[in-house]
C-alpha cells in the first residue's frame, strides 16, 4: 500500500518517458496539392504549395518583403511590432499600401517566440518568415513552412540585402525584382563615390542606436555594415571594432565630430545642445548632432533595406562634405520612391522624413529644405 | 477548537480515498486540458487519436491538422505541465519536512536561481535550444553542489545555516542573471531571455516530456519510497539521531533528488514559482503532516494546479500568460485565505 | 551476578580542548537499575547522555553500552503536528528498511504499546495538543516500540505540574520494575531522585562526580557543595512510612528575619 504512489510515479513517468523519447513525429509534411520546393537562407527545403498560401511574419521583414511582393495581398499576419510600426497616421507605408492596415492577424507579441501555435495553423500561411532557430524550430516541428533568418554575429555583408530579395523572390516564384534592386543599390553608391570623389578628411561620427537606461549610448563601430556605410559617406566611426557602449564620460573622451541619432534614441539634437555635461563636445560646439531620418519605412532604427541605405549614405555625405556635395538629396528621394513604389511623395512629407524639425538647429540643415 | 476532526481526510483510509479522488480529478482534466485551445477540436476527435495510441495508426501527415494539434502541441504541453506540478508539489513536500521549515520551497538549495542562469548564459551565448536546456540543467546542479560545500564549512550550523547559504547563492546567481541580461543584446537575445525567464510551457514537446519525465521517474519514487524516513528529519537532530536516522546522509539524499527534479522543471520551462511552495501547506490540510501520506497528495495536487493554471495561461488571453505570474498572483491570494486556518493546522504553532 | 549494561571508563568529553566538560569518569551501572544525574546547569549533563546515546564519541576513554538505549529529550521539537500514532511509529525506523514504510507487524506493536500507556483514544489526536504530561509518555512510548531496553531521559519532569511529575516518576519506577528497563533521568530536584533512583551520579565539576546509592549520596554536603546553595533534609510520616525530601533554603527579603 505504502508503496502505491512509487509504483504509480514510474508507470506513468515511464509512459511519459518513452513518449518523450519515441516521440510521435509527422511521417511527410508535404501539401496535398501541387507545391514547389525552396531553399530557406539556412539551406532546409521548404515546401511552398501552389497557389500561394500566402505570407506570415513572425518578425520585422514586412518591410523588406514589401519591396520585393510590391502589394500587400499575399500578406495574411504580421508581428505586433510589425503593426506598431505601420500603425499610425504619418506611416507612408500605410498610405501607399491602406491593405496593411486591414490585417487583424498579429500572431506573435513581443516575448513570444514559439508564438501561437494553434492559431498559425489555423491560418495555414504559405509561408512563415522567423527570427532565427528558436522562433523557428517549434513552427517547422508541426510541419509548417518556416523560412528562417539566421541570426548573423559579426559583420554582415551588404550582398545580404539582395540575398533577402532573392528569398523572397523564390518564396513568391517571381524573378527580376531583386536584381532590379540590386542593381539600384550598387549604382546609388557609384554615384556617391563619383561626387564625394577623395576625401582628405573624414569626420569621426558617433552613430547612438540606442539609450540605455543608464544613460550610456550603443553606439556603431568601424567593423561592421554601418560602420562601412559612415566610411561611404566620407566619415568614419568611432575607434570601437564592433557595437560598443559609451557612458557619458566615454562620449567625452572620444568626443566625436558628428553625432547621429536614430530615433530608437528618443533623443533629438535639442537635448544634446541644452545639456551642460555635454557642452564641450566638438560635435555640439559646431552645432553638428543630427537626428537620423527614419526613411519611408519607419523602421525606427537608421533606412536599413536595399532601397534607402544609399540614401541615408548620401544624406550624412551632404551634411558633413557640404563643400563637394551637390546639393539634390530631395530630388534623389522622390524619384526614387517613384521609382520603386510608384508613389509621388508630398512636400511636407518629404519634410517630415528628413525630421527637418528635429534639425533645424542644427550646422547645414537648412540645405535639405524645400 | 474540537480536534476531532482534524484533518479533512484522516488517516491511511482517508488518505487513500483522497488520493484516489485526485486521480480522477487529474485524468479528467488531462482530458479537458487536450480540449482547451485556440484550434477547435471536438471530444470525438481527441477519443479518437487518443484510441490509435500509440500514435502509429494516425494519419501522420502535415495536413492532418487536428492530429498535429493534439499530438505535437497540447498533448507534450499537457504532460509536461502534469509533471513539473507533481515534480515541484513533492519536492516542496519534502524539502520543508527535511528542512523542518514550512516557509522554505524546492528552489531553497539554490537550485532555481542557478538554473535560471544557466539557461540565460545558454541563451546569451547562442546555444541550441537543447544546449541551452543542458546548461540551465547543468547550472542547477551546480547550485545546489555549492549550497552543499558552502554549508558544510560549517557544519554545526544545521539546517538554518543550509538555507541561510542556499538564500545567499540564490541571490548571487540572481544576480549574475542580471548580469547576463545586461550583457545580452536588446535587440535579438534579452527578449528570449527575459521570455525564458518569464517561465512557461507554451514551448514544451517531446524533448522536454523526456527531460522532466526521465527525472520524475527516477528521482519521484526514490523520494515517495523515502517520505516516511521524512518524517524523522523534521525531528530535532538528536531525536531522529537516537531513532538510528542517518540524518545528514538522508537529508542530502533529498536534496539531491530534489535538485534533479527542479532543475529538470526549470530547465524546459523556466522558473516556475510558488507551486513548491504552496502546494504541500494546502496538501497538509488534507492528509495531515505526516510525509508518505503528504508527498503523494502534494504530487497530485501540484499537478492538478499547475495544470489548472496553464490551461488559464492558454485560454485567458489570446496570447500565452507567463505561468509563473498566474502561479504567484493567484497563489498568494490562496495563500493569504488559507493563512489563519493554516495556523491551526498542519505545523506547530510554538 | 549482576547484569552490567553500562560501563564507562576513564570517560572524557571537551568541546574545546583543554576545556574539559568532565574527565576520568568510571561508572557501571546494573540492568534494571534507575539512575538519576544531578548537577547545576553547564554541568555536561546533557553532553553525558549523548555520549551514552552513542551520538558524540568520547574524547577520552571507553564506553560500553551493551543494549539499545532509548532517548526522551526534554522538549520534543516538532515542526509539523503528527498525530500521536504517527509520532509513536517513528520509533520503529531502526526496524523499517531504507526504502520502505512501516508495515502491519510495525502498527500492531504500536497499538499494544499504546495500550499499555492508556494512550489509546489518544492515538489520533495531534501531539500538539497534548499536555506535558502525555507528550513525555508518548514519547517514552516511541522508545520502547523502538525496542530499548535503557531508558534515558532529559529532565523528564521539567516544565510539568505536580500531578505530571508524579505520573511520570511513577511510571519510570513501574517501567523499571515490570520490564526490567535500565532507566537513566537527569533532573534538578533530590527529591525525585531520592524517591525513585536505586543510584545517583552528582556532576560537581570536570573531574569531581559522585557515584553511589541514592541513600549514601543524596545528603545536605554533598547537595550543598553541588549547586551552592544551603540544602534542608525534611523528614515527614506519610501513610505510616518515613519520608526524607531533600529542600534548598531559599530565602526572601521580605519574610526572612521577622
Amino acid at each position: 500500500m505504502a508503496q502505491a504512489p512509487a509504483v504509480f510515479c514510474v508507470c506513468f513517468g515511464g509512459v511519459c518517458l518513452m513518449l518523450g523519447l519515441f516521440p510521435p513525429g509527422l511521417s511527410h509534411v508535404a501539401p496535398n496539392g501541387p507545391f514547389r520546393t525552396v531553399l530557406d537562407p539556412s539551406g532546409k527545403p521548404v515546401a511552398i504549395a501552389s497557389p500561394y498560401g500566402g505570407s506570415a511574419f513572425f518578425a520585422p521583414f514586412l518591410q523588406e518583403y514589401l519591396l520585393v511582393s510590391q502589394e500587400t495581398g499575399s500578406v495574411v499576419a504580421m508581428s505586433a511590432s510589425d503593426f506598431r510600426y505601420i500603425n499610425h497616421e504619418d506611416s507612408l507605408l500605410a498610405k501607399i499600401y491602406p491593405g496593411l492596415l486591414h490585417l487583424n492577424e498579429s500572431i506573435s507579441r513581443r516575448f513570444s517566440p514559439a508564438g501561437n501555435l494553434e492559431a498559425m495553423l489555423q491560418l495555414r500561411p504559405g509561408a512563415i518568415f522567423a527570427y532565427s532557430l528558436s522562433y523557428a524550430e517549434p513552427l517547422r516541428r508541426l510541419g509548417l513552412p518556416v523560412i528562417s533568418f539566421p541570426i548573423i554575429r559579426g559583420k554582415i555583408p551588404q550582398s545580404d540585402y539582395y540575398r533577402h530579395a532573392l528569398q523572397y523572390e523564390r518564396v513568391l516564384g517571381i524573378t527580376g525584382r531583386a536584381d532590379e534592386l540590386w542593381k539600384r543599390f550598387q549604382a546609388g553608391f557609384a554615384r556617391l563615390k563619383a561626387e564625394l570623389g577623395d576625401v582628405t578628411v573624414r569626420p569621426r561620427v558617433m552613430l547612438a542606436l540606442t539609450k540605455q537606461p543608464d544613460n550610456s549610448f550603443q553606439v556603431v563601430g568601424g567593423g561592421e555594415l554601418l560602420g562601412d556605410f559612415l566610411y561611404l559617406a566620407g566619415g568614419r566611426a568611432l575607434d570601437n571594432a564592433g557595437r560598443a557602449f559609451l557612458n557619458p564620460e566615454q562620449v567625452m573622451m572620444q568626443n566625436p565630430d558628428v553625432i547621429l541619432l536614430l530615433s530608437l534614441t528618443e533623443l533629438s539634437p535639442a537635448d544634446f545642445y541644452s545639456d551642460p555635461r555635454f557642452a564641450s563636445l566638438s560635435a555640439v560646439r559646431s552645432r553638428r548632432v543630427y537626428k537620423v531620418p527614419t526613411g519611408i519605412l519607419d523602421s525606427q532604427t537608421f533606412p536599413n533595406n536595399i532601397v534607402e541605405s544609399p540614401l541615408f549614405c548620401e544624406w550624412l555625405a551632404e551634411l558633413i562634405h557640404p563643400e563637394v556635395m551637390p546639393r539634390d538629396l530631395r530630388p534623389v528621394i522622390r524619384s526614387t520612391y517613384a521609382a520603386v513604389f510608384g508613389y509621388t511623395i508630398s512636400n511636407p512629407e518629404l519634410d517630415r522624413i528628413l525630421s527637418l524639425n528635429a534639425n533645424a538647429a542644427s550646422m547645414g540643415y537648412r540645405r535639405f529644405e524645400q | 477548537m474540537s480536534s476531532k476532526e482534524k484533518w479533512i481526510f484522516d488517516g491511511w483510509v482517508g488518505s487513500v480515498a483522497f488520493n484516489l479522488v485526485l486521480l480522477t480529478v487529474l485524468f479528467t482534466l488531462l482530458l479537458v486540458s487536450l480540449k482547451i485551445g485556440r484550434y477547435p477540436v471536438s471530444v470525438g476527435q481527441i477519443v479518437h487519436i487518443l484510441a490509435s495510441t500509440p500514435f502509429l495508426n494516425a494519419k501522420r501527415d502535415g495536413t492532418n491538422t487536428v492530429w498535429i494539434v493534439l499530438e505535437l502541441i497540447r498533448l507534450p504541453r499537457v504532460l509536461v505541465v502534469c509533471l513539473c506540478g507533481a515534480a515541484l508539489g513533492m519536492s516542496g513536500a519534502a524539502m520543508q519536512g527535511t528542512f523542518r521549515n514550512p516557509l522554505v520551497g524546492p528552489e531553497i538549495t539554490g537550485v532555481t536561481a542557478a538554473a535560471s542562469f544557466g539557461g540565460a548564459l545558454g541563451i546569451l551565448l547562442g546555444f541550441s535550444p537543447l544546449g541551452t536546456v543542458a546548461s540551465a540543467f547543468a547550472w542547477g546542479m551546480v547550485g545546489t553542489a555549492g549550497t552543499l560545500l558552502v554549508s558544510s564549512l560549517a557544519p554545526r550550523s544545521g539546517t538554518l545555516g543550509f538555507i541561510l547559504v542556499g538564500v545567499i547563492l540564490g541571490a548571487l546567481f540572481s544576480a549574475l542573471v542580471g548580469l547576463v541580461e545586461s550583457l545580452a543584446d536588446p535587440a535579438t537575445s534579452l527578449p528570449n531571455i527575459v521570455y525564458w525567464l518569464l517561465g512557461g510551457f507554451g514551448s514544451a514537446d517531446y524533448r522536454s516530456v523526456a527531460i522532466v519525465a526521465g527525472a520524475v521517474s527516477v528521482a519521484g519514487p526514490l523520494l515517495l519510497l523515502l517520505s516516511w524516513r521524512i518524517n524523522l528529519l523534521s525531528l530535532s537532530q538528536t531525536d531522529a539521531q537516537s531513532l538510528g536516522a542517518n540524518v545528514t546522509a538522508l537529508r542530502w539524499g533529498v536534496v539531491a533528488l530534489v535538485t534533479l527534479l527542479v532543475a529538470a522543471q526549470v530547465s524546459v520551462s523556466g522558473g516556475v514559482g510558488w507551486v513548491g511552495f504552496v502546494i504541500p501547506h494546502f496538501a497538509r490540510m488534507i492528509v495531515g503532516p505526516e510525509h508518505s501520506r503528504l508527498l503523494p497528495t502534494s504530487a497530485g495536487l501540484g499537478a492538478v494546479y499547475l495544470l489548472t493554471m496553464d490551461d488559464l495561461a492558454r485560454t485567458l488571453s489570446r496570447q500565452d500568460i507567463p505561468i509563473s505570474l498566474l502561479t504567484a498572483s493567484i497563489g498568494a491570494p490562496l495563500f493569504i485565505v488559507f493563512f489563519w486556518r493554516l495556523q491551526i493546522r498542519g505545523w506547530s504553532r510554538d | 551476578m549482576i547484569d552490567r549494561v553500562i560501563r564507562c571508563t576513564d570517560l572524557g568529553y571537551f568541546y574545546r580542548p583543554n576545556e574539559w566538560v568532565f574527565r576520568g569518569y568510571n561508572l557501571e551501572i546494573a540492568k534494571g537499575s534507575v539512575i538519576a544525574v544531578l548537577g547545576p546547569n553547564g554541568a555536561g549533563k546533557t553532553t553525558l547522555l549523548k555520549i551514552l546515546l552513542g551520538l558524540l564519541p568520547p574524547r577520552q576513554g571507553t564506553v560500553e553500552v551493551s543494549m539499545y538505549p532509548g532517548f526522551v529529550p526534554q522538549i520534543s521539537d516538532v515542526t509539523f503536528d503528527y498525530s500521536v500514532n504517527d509520532m509513536v511509529l517513528m520509533g520503529r525506523a531502526r526496524s523499517v528498511a531504507l526504502w520502505r514504510s512501516p508495515g502491519a507487524e510495525d502498527r500492531r506493536l504500536v497499538n499494544e504499546v499504546l495500550e499499555h500507556f492508556g494512550l489509546t483514544p489518544l492515538a489520533r489526536r495531534p501531539f500538539h495538543e497534548l499536555s506535558g504530561g502525555q507528550r513525555q509518555l508518548v514519547i517514552i512510548a516511541r522508545a520502547l516500540v523502538a525496542g530499548a531496553e535503557i531508558l534515558i531521559l532529559d529532565e523528564p519532569t521539567a516544565s510539568l505540574d505536580f500531578a505530571n511529575q508524579r505520573m511520570i516518576l511513577e511510571w519510570i519506577e513501574k517501567l523499571s520494575r515490570e520490564r526490567n528497563l535500565t532507566v537513566l533521568f537527569t533532573t534538578h530536584d533530590p527529591y525525585h531522585a531520592s524517591v525513585v533512583a536505586d543510584q545517583v551520579l552528582l556532576m560537581n565539576g570536570p573531574s569531581d562526580f559522585i557515584f553511589g546509592p541514592s541513600a549514601e549520596v543524596l545528603n545536605d554536603a554533598n547537595l550543598q557543595s553541588l549547586y551552592g546553595v544551603d540544602m534542608r533534609t525534611v523528614s515527614f510520616l506519610h501513610n505510616g512510612l518515613d519520608m526524607t525530601a531533600i529542600l534548598p533554603v531559599l530565602t526572601s527579603r521580605s519574610k526572612s528575619g521577622s
